[in-house]
């Protein structure tokens, strides 16, 4: 497959800060089309070039406006090796991080209790005090000066969502 | 012993149906006002997304900050993302979900409850075995039918 025929991805992306899940290498397991969210989820696009290597095989897998995909093959469940190369806007390679591709390994799934754990204790770092729904209702209606900021509101969120939502 | 009540991670559609007070949120409320709101990343965006006063911003940062948040993405969301994302797949619901998965891969990941008022974000979520609450009606058909679905072909 060459460049010009690489298919258009057109979701628009949520890009997560990069810089608040710092700049450590990851080694993960990862399912080929949960990719792109995962690289928009931990780097900061603008300055990411992925490399996509299956052994000998090169092949662009997907062109996003963003990366270059130097190489790459069909991963539909395969393992793979997958490079993400971290660069500074001068091209200089800052970071490189290898991901394995395959499927979903259950040995991964921690513990839920440990989890829990660590969800109790990331709040309670953060200082965070019980809340209710109800408070957490009453503040946000609080928010608001009036009635038609409230309804503005409401209908911004109610934009973000598909047509499949229930409607009020 | 007290029972602790889970957290419920809220869908963006159930705050906005609470900040319009409309009847919807009003029953949203009844089922999830005594349990503690978490709030996901995704969510998090999207409540920022849709300010604009100065004012206005200032107060609601306060109040998502005071929030218990599920913790920020790292690798383990990804098993609970296959998971969501083949449950969802399974289901005929892949392009209906979307971008949800990663919200309600999260709730499932820190063992949260999950309030929706998205019909096939609430199938995903009730059929990966979450806690769901919600309004809509017919859910419990569609969980019943979900169910026999997956029995047929699991995720």
């Amino acid at each position: 497959m060459t460049t010009e025929e690489q298919p258009e991805i057109p979701t628009p992306v949520r890009v997560w800060d990069a810089a608040r899940n710092g700049a450590e290498p990851h080694r993960c397991t990862i399912r080929s089309r949960v990719l792109y969210g995962y690289l928009t989820l931990l780097y900061d696009p603008s300055n990411l070039r992925v490399c996509l290597r299956t052994g000998d095989q090169q092949e662009y897998l997907m062109r996003l406006p963003w990366l270059k995909l130097t190489d790459a093959r069909e991963l539909d469940g395969e393992a793979a090796a997958v490079h993400f190369d971290e660069t500074t806007l001068d091209g200089e390679v800052v970071d490189q991080t290898v991901f394995a591709l395959m499927d979903a390994d259950p040995a991964l799934v921690r513990d839920p209790a440990e989890v829990r754990r660590e969800f109790n204790e990331f709040n309670a770092k953060r200082g965070v005090k019980s809340m209710t729904g109800y408070e957490f209702a009453e503040r946000l209606r609080a928010v608001f000066d009036t009635d038609e900021e409230r309804q503005a509101y409401a209908d911004q969120l109610n934009e973000l969502f598909p047509a499949n939502r229930d409607a009020d | 012993m007290p029972i602790e009540l889970p957290s419920v991670s809220y869908d963006t559609n159930v705050v906005s149906s609470i900040a319009a007070g409309s009847s919807t949120g009003a029953a949203y409320l009844e089922l999830i006002g005594p349990h503690q709101p978490a709030l996901s990343y995704f969510v998090r965006g999207e409540l920022r997304a849709g300010r604009r006063n100065r004012a206005r911003e200032a107060r609601l940062e306060r109040l998502i900050q005071d929030a218990e948040w599920l913790p920020d993405p790292g690798e383990d969301l990804l098993q609970h993302y296959a998971r969501a994302n083949r449950t969802a797949h399974a289901l005929g619901l892949s392009r209906g979900v979307g971008e949800d998965l990663w919200m309600i891969a999260q709730t499932e990941q820190y063992a949260a409850a999950f309030t929706s008022h998205d019909r096939n974000a609430a199938r995903v979520a009730k059929a990966m075995g979450l806690i769901v609450y919600t309004t809509l009606p017919d859910i419990e058909a569609d969980y019943a039918e979900d169910r026999a679905r997956l029995a047929r072909r699991p995720p």
